[in-house]
Parts: structure tokens; sequence; C-alpha cells
């Protein structure tokens, strides 16, 4: 998992796999960014990620929820054919905003 | 590779996440070697989040408190996968679970959901001597 700063915007490029072994590490950076770091502009790359579960899933959801508590926004970016599926299944494209690359999802900052 | 051909493989292994990345994929490496990948990706991916789903609930669920084992079962035919999870821990009841609601989602709960999307047939018992079992069985995409 790799955080890159590009202003007042930080964006999470998460692993080839986000499932129960990693979704704690996401949950935990985005609340350091967003509570330590002010972080309040958030996009979750999912462009290298193959493999999403249902925890991936929940880390999305609760690392949304500590955004929405700071005033802030995060956006979904790059997801897979599996991970597009699954937002689906999950109903979960409804509470998302995701766009197909980082930069789509930057421009929707502004 | 023959229509007559089936495999079955049992792992014991402990009810633990740092077990969930390799047993999955040993099963994705099976039915990679058992379909054609290249025209079977869908369902295997689909089949590789069945396996997680399952695994990761009875790691957090049946065990909450103490450490355990799950007895994973997976069959391959010609014509079905059949998936089998035997644990000694907490039971639960599948049809308690709800539908993910998109105006209050949560963080949990969408494991059930998938599996019973993902699956022609599921069932989950218990033998009244301690151990519960989960079954799912899939139909094998055709051409293989």
């Amino acid at each position: 998992m790799e955080v890159t700063l590009h202003g007042e915007v930080a964006v999470i490029a998460t692993d080839e796999k986000l499932d129960a072994v990693v979704a704690p590490q996401l949950k935990e950076t985005v609340r350091k960014l967003a509570d330590e770091e002010n972080k309040r502009k958030i996009i979750i790359d999912l462009g290298k990620t193959k493999f999403i579960d249902s925890s991936g899933c929940g880390s999305l959801v609760a690392s949304l929820r500590v955004l929405t508590k700071n005033r802030g926004e995060m956006k979904i970016a790059g997801p897979s054919r599996q991970a597009k599926s699954l937002f689906e299944l999950t109903r979960l494209d409804r509470v998302f905003e995701i766009f197909a690359d980082v930069e789509s999802a930057m421009r929707s900052f502004r | 590779m023959s229509t007559k051909e089936k495999v079955a493989v049992t792992i014991d292994a402990p009810a633990s996440l740092v077990v969930l990345r390799p047993i999955r994929m040993l099963v994705r490496e099976l039915l990679d070697q058992w379909l054609s990948v290249e025209e079977h990706a869908e369902f295997v991916d689909d089949m590789e989040l069945v396996f997680s789903e399952a695994f990761t609930n009875i790691c957090r669920h049946a065990y909450p408190d103490r450490d355990g084992e799950i007895r994973v079962t997976v069959e391959l035919d010609s014509n079905r996968l059949e998936l089998r999870f035997e644990d000694t821990g907490v039971g639960f009841d599948p049809e308690s679970v709800p539908d993910p609601d998109p105006a209050s989602p949560g963080v949990s709960g969408y494991g059930w959901c998938i599996i019973r999307e993902k699956t022609d047939r599921w069932s989950y018992y218990s033998d009244g001597r301690g151990r519960n079992f989960l079954e799912l069985s899939v139909r094998l995409p055709q051409g293989r």
C-alpha cells in the first residue's frame, strides 16, 4: 500500500489483493491521514488490485465513514472488472464515487 | 482432461487469516488447471471470492475468542465444484443475515450475500456433536 500526496489530495494505491489480511491496514492509513494529517480528500487507487473481497469492501466503507465524519471526501479509482462486479453485487456502487482512473477522480475534486 | 476424472483435496488448517491467501491460491490453481482459465477467468475469480468469504467468516465468527481448526474439502468433477468447510466453533443462522442496504452501508455482512449469489446450492448445518458444516455447490461452466 503506497500513499502519495498531490497538493491537498492523498492517493492510496492498494496492493494486488485487498482482503481480510490487509483491510485493517487500509482503514488505519485513512484514519491517520484524516485525523492526524488533516487530509480530507482521498483517492483509493485500485488500479493494481486484482482481487478484492467483502473484507476489502468493508474497509472501504469504514474509510468513507472516517472521511465523512471529518467532512472529507473519498473517491475510488481504477477498479478492475472483478471489483466493479463486487461493488454491484453488494450495492456499494450506489455508495461509492467510482472513477475509471486517478486522473478522473482527481479532476472531480475541483 | 477426461470428463470421467474427479479430484478431491482435503486440507486441515488453523482458522487463521495467516493461511487464507495460501489456501485460496491453492483452490484457484486447482481450478485454473481443471478449467481453461483464459476462457473461464470470471468463473475462477468468482470461486476465489466465494472461498475467501467462507474461510474469512469462519476465522472471524466461529472462533471469536479462541484458536480453532477448519477442514476444507474441494471436489471437482466434470460438472461441478463442491466446497465443504467444517469447523467446531460457534454456529450461526444464515437466514438471519440481511441483504446489504445501500442506504445504510455496513463495514461487514457482505460475505454471506456473496456466497448465496455466486453458488447454485448451499447448506449450513450442525451435526449435534459440535461440528458445523458449510457446503457449497456450483455447476462448472460448459466447455472445460
